[in-house]
């Protein structure tokens, strides 16, 4: 994922479904994208889970939705090494945060929702 | 009929010989070489009398309808709040519907009887059908002091109601006197006494046989019929059986070498032990005594032999471990500060607006389990965790603080604060579904087995000092027997 300005569109690089990323502390499964239909457009949300087992100061885990924002172009491209991306803008405006919030809340299960 | 219709105890895990207090104060007080006998019960770092007490009453009311109880009288002297209603507090642990009367009876030693006058007077103006009693203390007594070696942690709880009467009410007796024989004035830490023969001769010697000779003539009982009598002082009150024509065994035995003076418990504690010896037809006498004294009557009834196997005192006082350092003991009870180093120091996240929103999940372990794959989970779901489900809005509430459960995996980390170092925490298999993340309690590293049976246990999680908060959840313990 590149792009500092909000404002600004930016290249979301599609994560692999399935494969784990491991850290320090834990790791963490992409298991879906979707594209959720709003009044301001298609917002693209990746969902997976996490778990923290290897870190020094606390454990925990949950199911979380990553919302990466609004859809400017799908599958504009793929990176050098083969990954496909998108266009995207990413979600600041505090209403449209509300708005996805509240269908990812009776459509999907998840312990917490964060704005890219 | 009124009466008793369950009973449970909590004693905590944590028992301090008195001879290791000796060892450490002696120097100071050889007067008390001759108290220094048996143990006492104390809590672990992360119990306090609010904890005790909800303990006391899961055990109390387990397998039973909590929607039928009414009321909560939560009776301490050691309550962790002045102002913001501990009982309901209590309430809200034990998942108690909101339509409750609860009700914080404290300032004095007899509290534990006032509480359960204090129900049965409600149940008998039928202003509802089952209450609960709570009793719990945690008293500090100086080092160096008899107190000290005197005072053990405990509570007990009593569930009162009009159906399955397992002892009938058959009435009270109450005094009230200004005598000061013990004393903590608001913000101290510590317990303060008169002078102790003042206390026997002026106090002990002529209020007891007032109230309890009040309680027989006003009720026509005839002491003689008496089957156990539990007098709430921690020491041999057989002495007094010869004037009330009572033989020596009739006097419950007030644990004084194996839990301590529970202080507002005691009563309540005493009386959990007589049941569980019960027979039909016995005659129970209950003696709250300080700052004047109470008394209740009550008889035991044919179902007493039908009440489920229960964990109260017997079962409380077998599951113990001694605590061999006495400055742990000064540390987990907070009369001595250490040197929680910046993860200690660290502010805890204490924020009221989400207790409030997320009150059943954190204090009284509530999830949700899908109506439809009947997948349990927590925290609470709109939308089924189960991947082959996914269910949507279909779900009920589901207790997980009730249920046991098995350990699938730990670990324990010396990097993280606790007062109880390493730190230990793993996931927890629960018996009828859902996989929890726990902190446990009450074990030690050694004892941890993959597959061992564990249990709930609520317990203070954190003191907020700076907000003057205590947090409260659920952790996990090693499963004790229902009943010894």
């Amino acid at each position: 994922m590149n792009g500092e300005n909000a404002a600004m569109p930016y290249i979301y690089i599609h994560s692999d479904e399935g494969s784990e990323t491991t850290s320090i502390a834990g790791r963490y499964v992409i298991e879906k994208e979707s594209e959720i239909q709003t009044e301001f457009g298609a917002a693209l949300v990746a969902f997976g889970f996490a778990v923290v087992d290897t870190s020094c100061c606390g454990s925990g885990g949950c199911r979380f939705a990553q919302v990466a924002g609004i859809i400017v172009e799908r599958n504009a491209g793929t990176t050098e090494d083969g990954k496909p991306y998108s266009i995207l803008e990413r979600v600041r405006d505090e209403s449209q945060q509300r708005r996805i919030r509240n269908i990812i809340d009776v459509s999907e299960c998840h312990c917490q929702i964060n704005f890219l | 009929m009124i009466g008793i219709t369950s009973y449970g105890a909590y004693i905590p895990w944590n028992r301090l010989q008195r001879q290791s207090i000796f060892q450490a104060m002696g120097w100071y007080s050889p007067f008390t070489y001759g108290i220094a006998k048996g143990e006492k019960a104390v809590s672990n770092h992360d119990e306090d009398s609010l904890s005790m007490a909800v303990n006391a009453g899961a055990n109390c009311v387990s397998g039973l309808d909590r929607g039928k109880i009414g009321g909560l009288f939560l009776a301490s002297t050691t309550l962790p709040y002045d102002e913001r209603m501990n009982a309901s507090i209590a309430a809200t642990a034990l998942d108690l519907k909101s339509q409750v009367s609860a009700a914080d009876i404290t300032g004095g030693l007899k509290a534990g009887t006032t509480a359960m006058i204090s129900a049965l007077d409600a149940l008998q103006a039928g202003r509802m059908n089952q209450a609960l009693v709570l009793a719990a203390d945690s008293r500090l007594g100086k080092p160096g002091g008899a107190y000290e070696h005197m005072f053990g942690d405990a509570a007990a709880a009593v569930l009162f109601g009009t159906e399955n009467v397992i002892a009938e009410f058959k009435g009270s007796f109450s005094l009230s006197y200004d005598f000061a024989d013990q004393r903590r004035a608001s913000g101290e830490k510590f317990n303060r006494n008169w002078e102790e023969r003042w206390i026997r001769d002026a106090g002990i010697s002529k209020i007891l046989p007032e109230a309890i000779m009040g309680a027989a003539t006003k009720h026509g009982v005839n002491p003689a019929n008496i089957s156990k009598i539990c007098i709430a002082l921690p020491a041999d009150m057989s002495g007094m059986g010869k004037k009330m024509m009572l033989t020596p065994e009739k006097f419950q035995e007030s644990m004084v070498n194996t839990v301590g003076d529970c202080g507002a418990a005691l009563s309540v504690l005493m009386l959990a032990a007589a049941l569980e010896d019960a027979k039909p037809g016995d005659q129970i006498v209950v003696v709250g005594f300080g700052s004047g004294a109470d008394v209740l009557l009550f008889q035991a009834t044919e179902e007493i032999t039908k009440l489920p196997a229960r964990r109260a005192v017997k079962a409380c006082l077998a599951n113990r471990k001694e605590l061999t350092s006495y400055e742990k003991y000064k540390v987990f009870s907070g009369i001595e500060d250490i040197e929680t180093g910046i993860r200690g120091e660290a502010p805890a996240a204490s924020a009221l607006s989400v207790l409030w929103k997320d009150r059943r999940a954190i204090m009284a372990y509530v999830g949700t389990r899908c109506k439809e794959c009947k997948t349990p989970q927590f925290p609470p779901q709109r939308i089924c965790a189960n991947p082959a489900c996914n269910a949507k809005d279909k779900m009920e509430p589901y207790s997980f603080a009730d249920k046991k459960g098995k350990l699938f995996t730990f670990t324990a980390d010396m990097l993280a604060f606790t007062f109880d170092p390493p730190a230990i925490y793993g996931l927890v298999d629960m018996d009828g579904g859902g996989r929890l993340w726990m902190d446990f309690t009450d074990v030690e590293v050694k004892d941890m087995k993959v597959n061992m049976p564990v249990e709930l246990s609520f317990r203070r999680k954190y003191v907020d000092k700076g907000r003057g908060i205590s947090g409260y959840s659920w952790k996990a313990v090693p499963a004790g027997k229902e009943a010894n």
